[in-house]
């Protein structure tokens, strides 16, 4: 059905916009911190909770006017959350992906009729996706010197702004680790 | 170590765990801006109770730069095991997510359990019907119909000031909310107590559909021990513990620009780390909207001895001076406040805060204590071990 291909799409756009102005408004929190943009942060902090209705409510303008006269059909949203759910098979981040999906689906039913059946009360791809956590962390080895091991973690942990004094911070960070 | 740093108000955060001998320590390297150019590193943490206070749900949202955010949520887990993922999700930004998984969570846990619900312990809330489960971390808190004089204000008010909330910057000292709509609950597992006292004070939110009971609003918090009752059971040194700690709850509010407005010790609770949290919102204001005034003194003998006051009162005047009154019955706790935090009482203390927020000043929350911090001495370099 094409219509219906066209409505979880759009839920799944909406949602993949959302994620990367969230994304976004993140990435610059690192070079407010340099500035020392303190007001920044906090206003960027509040534009990204914002962020969600905003787009919750973007993407309702465009279901609605997909879906027509079926936008309030249960049997419709039935087979959207079943298609929806395979479109996002294989997403990394399918479990926000599912929550974005059942706000639409709350902003029409207005938080009335939640049902597994037409939204995801549950995930049938389970609760989180099979994450490999080892491509997140880096790992340090101490092969000598734990000063040098510091220095080596300090300096891939810098910023555009130099350390203060990054030997002082070496010692303290050595000292509490020995106590 | 996780590979990316995680901001938040002033401060970076790198966050990792250590592996030695078998056996696993976590750890946080707090980053902060001198604003003179460089940065510093401002202590090292260890342990998952001290990361655990650092995505504490009393504290605003990280930045952190994870697109595969499943991925950081894994890892912080297994450095806090104790810390429901919801509240993960939540401390990195997807607020939103947090709560479906609270919900999949509360499902689970209802299925696994049989205990029924009670009315939350503590002094009943005349705006809020509070309920829980012994079994359960959690409380859910109703709007009341009708809110117990002398409160005068409507639920869309008190709706606004949880809002308010969810955006502020907590600062370490306001509970995170989560807001519900039509959250249906399995009859059975109400005691006529709660159910008689939903109906009876909260009807037009409370529906019954068979086995279902449809509770049409209602907001989901971390339980804690209300301040009074911790301070009825509490060794002397845990007195002074958690005077000291809600002395600062006060102070970083207002820091935050917020003014409790009701500062009853019942509208505190502490954690499960000692932290005092402030968690009835229905009369804060921001700071800056306050207007901090000393009683004037009595003109006449009979000013001083009339029942009302001799003065004309504005409906945001404050006068600390009568802050006393907030310990109402607890003068062993109030004795212990009064050597630590009595600045509060002066007009002066509140009103150089403001100054400071309308200059522009953003404050330090260390998610930590003070006396923690590195030195920042500049130490004679030795040759190590």
């Amino acid at each position: 059905m094409e219509k219906l291909e066209r409505f979880v799409r759009t839920i799944l756009n909406g949602f993949e916009s959302y994620f990367a102005e969230f994304q976004n408004v993140t990435l610059a929190a690192k070079s407010r911190f340099e500035n020392a943009d303190w007001l920044g942060i906090r206003a960027a902090s509040i534009q990204r909770i914002d962020l969600y209705k905003a787009n919750t409510a973007k993407v309702i303008e465009y279901v609605q006017v997909i879906a027509g006269d079926e936008l309030r059909e249960l049997d419709f949203w039935r087979e959207a959350r079943d298609r929806y759910s395979e479109l996002i098979e294989g997403h990394n981040n399918f479990e926000i992906a599912e929550t974005f999906f059942n706000s639409v689906y709350c902003a029409v039913f207005k938080h009335r009729k939640i049902r597994n059946e037409y939204a995801f009360v549950f995930s049938p791809l389970g609760d989180m996706p099979p994450s490999d956590v080892s491509k997140v962390y880096r790992t340090y080895r101490l092969d000598g010197q734990l000063d040098e091991l510091l220095e080596r973690m300090l300096a891939d942990y810098a910023f555009s702004v130099p350390y203060e004094d990054m030997q002082r911070d070496i010692v303290c960070i050595r000292e509490a680790i020995n106590n | 170590m996780l590979e990316h740093h995680f901001f938040r108000n002033k401060g970076a955060y790198v966050v990792g765990r250590i592996y030695s001998g078998g056996r696993s320590m976590p750890f946080v390297l707090p980053i902060l801006h001198n604003e003179a150019g460089a940065v510093y590193v401002d202590t090292i943490l260890f342990g998952s109770d001290m990361v655990s206070v650092l995505f504490s749900f009393t504290r605003t949202y990280f930045f952190v730069d994870a697109s595969i955010p499943s991925q950081y949520v894994l890892f912080l887990q297994q450095l806090m095991p104790a810390k429901p993922i919801s509240e993960i999700y939540s401390a990195m930004g997807y607020n939103k997510h947090g709560k479906t998984y609270y919900h999949r969570c509360a499902f689970r846990h209802m299925q696994s359990t049989t205990d029924k619900f009670i009315i939350a312990p503590g002094i009943k809330g005349m705006v809020m019907l509070v309920f829980t489960m012994p079994s359960y971390d959690f409380v859910f808190k109703v709007i009341k119909d009708r809110f117990t004089p002398p409160k005068d204000m409507t639920r869309e008010q008190v709706m606004a000031k949880y809002a308010l909330v969810k955006r502020w910057d907590r600062a370490g000292r306001m509970a995170d909310t989560q807001e519900f709509k039509n959250l249906a609950f399995a009859r059975d597992r109400f005691s006529e107590e709660v159910m008689d006292e939903l109906h009876a004070v909260a009807p037009s939110l409370v529906e019954e559909h068979g086995k279902a009971v449809v509770i049409k609003h209602l907001y989901v918090e971390r339980r804690m021990t209300p301040l009074n009752l911790y301070l009825r059971n509490a060794s002397d040194a845990q007195v002074h513990d958690v005077m000291d700690e809600y002395g600062n709850a006060i102070k970083q509010l207002a820091a935050a620009n917020i003014f409790p407005g009701d500062m009853l010790l019942k509208n505190f609770g502490v954690t499960r780390h000692g932290r005092v949290v402030f968690y009835d919102y229905d009369e804060i204001v921001p700071l800056t909207d306050c207007n901090f005034r000393e009683i004037p003194a009595p003109r006449s003998e009979a000013e001083e001895m009339a029942s009302t006051p001799w003065y004309s009162v504005g409906p945001n005047d404050i006068f600390p001076e009568e802050f006393s009154l907030f310990f109402s019955g607890n003068q062993r706790a109030r004795k212990v406040f009064d050597q630590l935090h009595s600045d509060i009482y002066e007009v002066s203390f509140w009103k150089g805060l403001q100054e400071k927020i309308h200059s522009g000043y953003v404050e330090d929350f260390f998610p930590y204590r003070r006396e923690l911090r590195f030195s920042r001495q500049p130490v004679e370099l030795t040759e190590t071990a």
